[in-house]
């Protein structure tokens, strides 16, 4: 048994973690009290994350043979992927990827891009867009004196929901809004507000929640509808001179939008059905699209680099197994704009590779 | 058996050096390792500061000796983690009195064996959260936090030592009154010495450098006296004044506690209304469960009954801890664990400890001390 600090990769808010490690596979969380964001504390995704190590993990390079995902090996595989990227203008591909790759990755995804002249690239964000405003910490939160929070924040994001808990001990006034009448956020706000839609809501921003905003407040959001919310929320921020924290979908969300074009789902399906070869790093294409909400034709090929076998990957064209966080070091830059490095917990299964060494041997190859 | 006391201290330079009072426990488990008495050692080891700990377990008696000295910022809880990960070892387990009587509920659950397990026991007069002890150093010490390289409770003060040698104390009552110091649970704890193990070692009436042991158990008295013959520690006999001022010392802690018992379960017990609050913030992450060292059924009825349909809102309190409370809060060691990782601040162990002070009036079961697990409860659990 080998207990080791980590980082929490399930949400961005970067919590520290500590992972058991025992024989070489993760058993279990323990407290990692030492850690400022959370001091030991974690909600139930993140105690239960070490659980996505296994979960339908792809131990070995897939192709495509009669529309069946075989056994392949690096070689052929990556031989297959180069093969394909040349036979196609750079206006034909795509690269999508989540906010979960490192700060490292994502230098790299964004480089290779840019090497390969390949413009259609993303990284799925909801509707947030990229920013360059000062935000918020969460140590601000602590003494705010008012909070407005849109989104369920309390239960999406429990760790900052903590704080949210601990101003409202000190004393602080929470308005909470959302598209629904009860969530855990609102039933701990002092006022909640209904709204259909959060645009509108904020076109008719309530002069009683401008009226507490001030110096010591902060405007909390995991969700908005479109992209221009994000600056209509920061002139309410300007206005009232008080402070914005987005909180955003994935762990390394943060880095990732300030390196590639952040997208939503709109942007994303555009790109889905204007390529013919797209490669996905350690994204799922359908776990935000249901196909009925926006039409999206998979592109003629396929490629997905990830660990686990998921729907993008299952139909996809060649997979190729990467390795999970607790497997590798890096960095990840939470939602605060935190930069927290973790390091490798576990040896990777004997045929996964590192996601950079993946991309390196396919750029390799299409130099070559 | 009627325990044995002795001073005692580590024979090798080096590890007496190293340890917190002469390095007595260390050198009991390098002769515990050496000799092949156990496999494994559990203990905690220190992770770049004094405010981070992690749980080791080691079976090379050379990497003990990054694990000398005592940690008083580093709440640390083990005694689950022996049934959940290391059960089919010979084991030593360095253990504070809350570990000790989580140890002890786990036996009398069948999930430990107590002849596979040698258990040294630690005197404890409380940790620190990580966090709040840094805070209170820069507000109270007026000191970087990173520059504290030691820190121990005596003579009643919370005492750091910096990087350049220097010494500062705040009184523990002083700190404790402005809400700050140790962590609630141990205000309250009233286990100073752990004798439900085998050996305890504690600094109180010891001379510096020196442990003060008492040996409970046989196997504790044959551990202490071999590890003597073989060489691995030194001894003096201690004088009845010693044992006296380890007496009068945890006298005076035991009523401080109490006191503190009354103060946060009776007297500033949250009023019926401040549940209701509390309930309505529970995110139902199940953290004060999973963390539990005395929660131990295999198919935890929370998860069966609850969780399907746990996304009602409000939480209903009742049910969920409910269920914990019939199955566990008897055994409840008020070691403060559930409470640390409730990511709602929700002061949940003061329900369970309240409700086995209770149980405890009723029966006389002391948690974590008596042999046999209360008639009712002895079958259900497991
Ligand atoms: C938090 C704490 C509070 C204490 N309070 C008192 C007290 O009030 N009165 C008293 O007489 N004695 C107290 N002690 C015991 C005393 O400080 C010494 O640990 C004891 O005398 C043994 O000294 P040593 O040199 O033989 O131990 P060492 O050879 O230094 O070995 C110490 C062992 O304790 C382990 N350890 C360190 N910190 C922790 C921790 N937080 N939890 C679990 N294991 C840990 C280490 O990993 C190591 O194995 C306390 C110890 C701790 C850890
Ligand atoms: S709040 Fe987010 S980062 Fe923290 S434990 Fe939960 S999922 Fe992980
Ligand atoms: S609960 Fe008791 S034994 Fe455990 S750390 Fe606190 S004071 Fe020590
Ligand atoms: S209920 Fe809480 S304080 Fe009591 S034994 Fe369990 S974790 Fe410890
Ligand atoms: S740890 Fe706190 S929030 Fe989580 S289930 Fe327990 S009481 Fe509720």
């Amino acid at each position: 048994m080998l207990i080791k600090h980590s980082i929490c990769p399930s949400c961005s808010v970067g919590c520290g973690i500590n992972l058991i490690n025992k024989n070489g596979k993760i058993v279990g969380t323990y407290p990692y009290k030492n850690h400022p964001i959370n001091e030991g504390k974690n909600c139930l995704r993140g105690k239960n994350i070490y659980k996505i190590v296994d979960e339908n993990r792809i131990l070995i390079p897939l192709k495509k043979e009669q529309n069946k995902l075989v056994e392949s090996n690096w070689e052929d595989v990556i031989n297959l992927v180069s093969n394909e990227f040349k036979s196609y203008s750079p206006e034909e591909i795509g690269i999508l990827i989540s906010g979960t790759n490192t700060n490292e990755e994502n230098e790299l995804i964004s480089k290779f891009a840019k090497g390969q002249k390949i413009t259609n690239v993303g990284v799925y964000a909801d509707n947030f867009p990229k920013f360059n405003k000062e935000i918020g910490n969460y140590d601000d939160l602590n003494d705010a004196k008012s909070i407005l929070l849109i989104g369920d924040i309390i239960k999406e994001n429990p760790l900052i929901g903590r704080r949210i808990i601990i101003a409202k001990e000190n004393g602080a006034k929470i308005f909470s809004v959302d598209d629904v009448n009860q969530t855990t956020t609102s039933i701990n706000s002092t006022k909640h507000f209904k709204t259909f839609s959060i645009t509108k809501f904020l076109e008719e921003f309530p002069q009683e929640i401008k009226d507490e905003l001030g110096k010591s407040s902060l405007i909390v959001f995991n969700k908005i509808d479109l992209k221009e919310d994000f600056d209509k929320i920061v002139k309410i921020a300007e206005d009232s001179n008080s402070k914005i924290l987005p909180v955003l979908k994935d762990c390394n969300s943060f880095d990732a939008i300030n390196k590639v074009p952040p997208l939503n789902k709109e942007e994303i399906a555009k790109i889905i059905n204007s390529v013919k070869l797209l490669l996905l790093i350690n994204i799922d294409i359908f776990s935000f699209f249901d196909e009925s909400e926006v039409n999206i034709h998979i592109p003629k090929y396929l490629i997905s680099i990830t660990h686990s076998l998921n729907e993008s990957s299952s139909v996809s064209n060649i997979v190729l197994p990467s390795y999970c966080w607790a497997e590798k070091s890096g960095t990840f830059t939470n939602t605060a704009g935190e930069v927290q490095s973790f390091d490798r917990v576990i040896k990777a299964p004997e045929n996964a590779l590192e996601e950079i060494q993946i991309l390196k041997m396919i750029e390799k190859k299409l130099k070559a | 058996m009627s325990s044995e006391f002795l001073l005692i201290r580590a024979k090798d330079e080096l590890v007496c050096g190293l340890g917190e009072c002469g390095g007595s426990v260390t050198s009991i488990l390098q002769y515990l390792l050496d000799n092949d008495i156990v496999d494994n050692v559990l203990t905690i080891k220190k992770e770049g500061s004094v405010y981070d700990a992690v749980p080791v377990l080691i079976s090379n008696s050379e990497e003990l000796n990054s694990t000398a000295g005592s940690l008083h910022c580093a709440p640390t809880m083990v005694a689950d983690l022996i049934p959940k990960f290391i059960n089919d070892t010979k084991l030593a387990v360095v253990c504070k009195p809350c570990d000790a009587m989580g140890i002890n509920e786990l036996e009398k659950r069948n999930q430990i064996d107590k002849n596979n397990l040698y258990k040294i026991g630690l005197n404890c007069g409380g940790t620190l959260m990580p966090k709040q002890a840094k805070e209170m150093f820069e507000l109270f010490y007026e000191v970087n936090p990173d520059d504290v390289i030691k820190e121990e409770i005596d003579k009643g003060q919370i005492i750091i030592e910096l990087k350049d040698g220097t010494e500062k104390g705040v009184k523990i009552d002083d700190l404790e009154e402005k809400g700050w110091g140790r962590r609630e649970n141990c205000q309250r704890c009233e286990i100073m010495i752990p004798r439900n193990t085998d050996i305890v070692c504690g600094n109180w009436g010891a001379e510096k450098g020196w442990t003060f042991v008492e040996m409970v158990t046989g196997k504790g008295k044959d551990l202490v006296n071999n590890g003597i013959k073989e060489g691995y520690i030194e001894s003096k006999t201690v004088s009845q004044k010693q044992i006296e001022i380890r007496e009068k010392l945890e006298g005076i802690m035991i009523n401080l506690m109490k006191k503190f018992g009354e103060k946060h379960l009776i007297i500033e017990y949250p009023s019926l209304e401040k549940w209701d609050e509390y309930w309505n913030r529970c995110i139902e992450c199940y953290g004060c469960r999973d963390i539990c060292p005395i929660c131990w059924c295999n198919e935890c009825e929370i998860e069966k009954n609850y969780m399907k349909n746990s996304i009602e809102l409000p939480p209903d309190p009742l049910t969920f801890q409910g269920i914990r409370l019939g199955h566990m809060s008897f055994s409840c060691i008020n070691c403060g664990q559930c409470e640390d990782v409730c990511p709602m601040e929700i002061p949940i162990s003061r329900i369970y400890k309240k409700m086995q002070r209770k149980y405890n009036e009723k029966t006389e079961y002391i948690a974590g001390f008596s042999d046999e697990l209360p008639p009712l409860f002895s079958s259900t659990n497991e």
